[in-house]
């Protein structure tokens, strides 16, 4: 009896064990990718790398400034297109949940959010740049809106949910107008998490090449005009990664790090906002 | 990006495994700006339907094992 006991111990031990190795092992690639990005990218940074557009090949400096003025230029479409459907989206969600229809939009959330990057590229290349002629940043914005819209739905609908139905009878009790207990209540009373959601999802899309390929397209210059194409820092690393010179792959990397610092930090945002207000996306 | 690009059908089991290859994604992703007539197009949207359609199969798929071993 004893040596059975024994082994049984033992045996819970080594699992325990190699449970405890595998949640080690998950952080070894974050580790690895972190150093091998850094020690390449972080030599290739300095003002210049921030302030110019790509050099030729063969010439010494450039940076990348047209795809960090894209990215930014993109991105700030995108949340301005996918915000407001977003959480107007979930607040609908978290408000009628027993609805047919929101049973419905419910699942094409679910649909949206495992739609490949690439067939969201299609599907915009067909729907806005074929019909107006040209690559544009504003196909590249609506592409990037796309895949933003589940994040936020999602994580208003799941922060709204979670707010006590008390607070509402209270507003309502009050004689408060319906629309205004959401916009002036329910809302802020949840705007932490929704506003994780939104970091959430910008950090989600700011990486994404595969939608910007036929719509963004990328562009050599820096470039505001958002009928025309432009740059961004996932496309410039993707060309630049598979061009045969040294030079940009150097740029290459350089971007890499500056691509990868910006995500790093907006999670480590989001997870101190989700931490300061308790919200659980 | 890594995987090769390239459209072949492997001969050899050492070829399917490290030999190049192709995915959906990366045919659509190359060759889509350099479709130059009408079925070849139509060919690269047709992967793109596949693509969307097996992710949204996956996708009810996922949800009703979700669904069947939650209690509600």
């Amino acid at each position: 009896m004893e040596a059975k006991i024994g082994f049984r111990t033992a045996t819970s031990l080594i699992f325990k064990g190699v449970i405890i190795l595998f949640a080690f092992a998950i952080a070894i690639p974050l580790i690895v990718i972190l150093f091998y990005i850094i020690r390449q990218g972080v030599t290739q940074v300095n003002w210049t790398f921030l302030s110019h557009v790509p050099a030729p090949v063969g010439e010494k400096g450039g940076g990348v400034l047209n795809a960090l003025a894209g990215s930014f230029i993109l991105v700030l479409m995108s949340s301005v297109i996918a915000i407001p459907v977003g959480m107007m989206a979930g607040i609908y969600l978290s408000e009628n949940p027993k609805t047919r229809l929101a049973y419905y939009a419910g699942l094409c959330v679910d649909i949206l959010q495992g739609v490949p990057s690439i067939v969201m590229g299609i599907v915009v290349y067909f729907w806005i740049v074929k019909p107006l002629g040209t690559f544009s940043a504003i196909s590249g914005s609506v592409a990037l809106a796309i895949m933003m819209l589940p994040i936020i739905i999602r994580s208003t609908e799941q922060t709204l949910k979670m707010l006590p139905d008390s607070l509402k009878e209270a507003a309502l009790s009050l004689g408060v107008p319906y629309h205004k207990v959401i916009l002036k209540v329910i809302v802020p009373c949840g705007f932490a998490g929704i506003l994780s959601g939104i970091t959430l999802s910008i950090a989600r899309v700011i990486g994404e090449t595969a939608p910007l390929l036929f719509t963004a397209f990328g562009n050599p210059y820096v470039s505001g005009h958002i009928a025309r194409p432009m740059e961004s820092l996932p496309h410039l690393i993707f060309t630049y990664a598979t061009s045969p010179y040294d030079d940009w792959h150097n740029l290459a990397w350089g971007a890499s790090f500056i691509l990868l610092m910006f995500v790093l930090v907006l999670n480590i945002v989001t997870k101190v906002i989700t931490r300061k207000w308790k919200v659980q996306l | 990006m890594v995987i090769g690009n390239t459209s072949a059908i492997a001969h050899s089991f050492k070829d399917l495994i490290f030999g190049p290859s192709n995915t959906m994604a990366s045919v659509i992703a190359n060759e889509l700006l350099e479709a130059d007539h009408t079925e070849y197009l139509s060919a690269l949207i047709e992967l793109g339907l596949v693509l969307f359609c097996v992710t949204v199969v996956i996708n009810i798929i996922g949800k009703r094992i979700v669904s069947k071993f939650t209690n509600d």
